[in-house]
């Protein structure tokens, strides 16, 4: 009787995946749903390029799977994949990265503005999409690194896996992005 | 196992329609083992540095300028120049980029300090005798180039 894979890890699945190939279908099926929400809240991608997006990672991951290390965390290699995909397809498209936040997303704004202690003073909707637009002025590395951390609730440890940087840059880079938001915000509340 | 979702079956059709299969392991293990390459030569030309310098000091010349003379600039700049091909590749290999560039960059050093220090002790026998050859007769050629390439920094 063939194992019940559901109950494998990523990191497990892959081990398998290399003994048998069909094992990869499990890998698609619990990433698909993920790496959607990742390139939708990264992109102002259409459906039918974040299919052309996923088909492109999967490709390369199931090309690269005996590359995969497993000292690394599955999630933060796909992850890595999905970035790399993206930088290139931004550039393909001659396109800048725009975050592009769904209503679960909104949610997490709030959580991000309770996490600074902002909620007093920003805590409608039109002031929730000040901050998405803010986030968007943001530079690209912030931006990413803000998503990451925020939006995909990655440890500082698995961004710097996925960005491939010491871990000292990503808290560097999340305490200025946090930083640049608070000046805006502060530019809000003084605008109004 | 049978897909569940549009996306997910046309990954996979795409899989199987393009052929795609996964590059052995030896690829990566050859790829990865090529990263380091520039940090071997790195570590090489930085121990030869220091090897080369470590005797000029240790053996000081009756002309004090003979230390300027002796330190192989050609290695040092190779050695700077493949220290940053170095520190660029290394970030490319599974862990490199863990680390900061300072932290590599000491690596680096670290390394070219201790080969050199090995480099020294290994050849200092046959380095003595050559040294001591050329102080008690010097040739003309050797008198000739010093005067020709390092006169001016000459402290009268």
């Amino acid at each position: 009787m063939p194992p019940n894979t559901d109950d494998f890890t990523d990191e497990a699945l892959v081990i398998e995946c290399k003994k048998d190939q069909k094992h990869f279908a499990v890998l698609v099926e619990r990433y698909v749903p993920k790496l959607t929400k990742y390139i939708k809240r990264r992109s102002l991608a259409t459906s039918d390029d974040i299919d052309d997006l996923l088909q492109n990672i999967f490709i390369k991951v199931y090309r690269n799977i005996n590359e995969y290390d497993t000292s690394l965390l599955f999630s933060s290699w796909i992850y890595r994949i999905a970035h790399n995909e993206m930088i290139d397809w931004y550039r393909r498209e001659k396109r800048r990265a725009t975050l592009s936040l769904d209503d679960e997303a909104q949610d997490i704004v709030s959580k991000l503005i309770t996490e600074e202690d902002m909620t007093a003073r920003f805590s409608h909707d039109e002031q929730k999409q000040y901050i998405i637009k803010t986030l968007n002025t943001l530079g690209e590395k912030y931006k990413e690194i803000l998503l990451l951390r925020f939006f995909e609730e990655k440890s500082y440890e698995e961004i710097a896996d996925i960005l491939k940087i010491p871990s000292g840059t990503v808290a560097v880079r999340i305490n200025r992005a946090k930083k640049q938001l608070q000046q805006a915000l502060k530019d809000y509340e003084t605008n109004n | 196992m049978k897909p569940t979702t549009d996306t997910t079956e046309k990954i996979l059709t795409a899989i199987e329609s393009q052929r795609v299969t996964p590059r052995p392991t030896w690829y990566f293990t050859l790829r990865n083992s090529l990263f380091w390459v520039p940090g071997i030569i790195t570590t090489l030309l930085g121990a030869y540095t220091v090897a080369g310098l470590l005797y000029g000091v240790l053996h000081p010349h009756p002309n004090p300028l003979f230390l300027i003379a002796a330190i192989p600039l050609l290695w040092v700049i190779s050695f700077m120049l493949f220290s940053m091909i170095t520190i660029s590749l290394l970030r490319k290999t599974h862990s490199g980029y863990r680390h900061t560039t300072l932290q590599l960059l000491l690596i680096s050093v670290a390394s070219s300090i201790i080969l050199g220090l090995l480099f020294y002790a290994i050849t200092q026998d046959a380095n003595d005798n050559n040294m001591k050859t050329y102080y008690r007769y010097p040739t003309e050629h050797q008198n000739d180039f010093f005067e020709r390439n390092y006169s001016t920094l000459r402290i009268n």
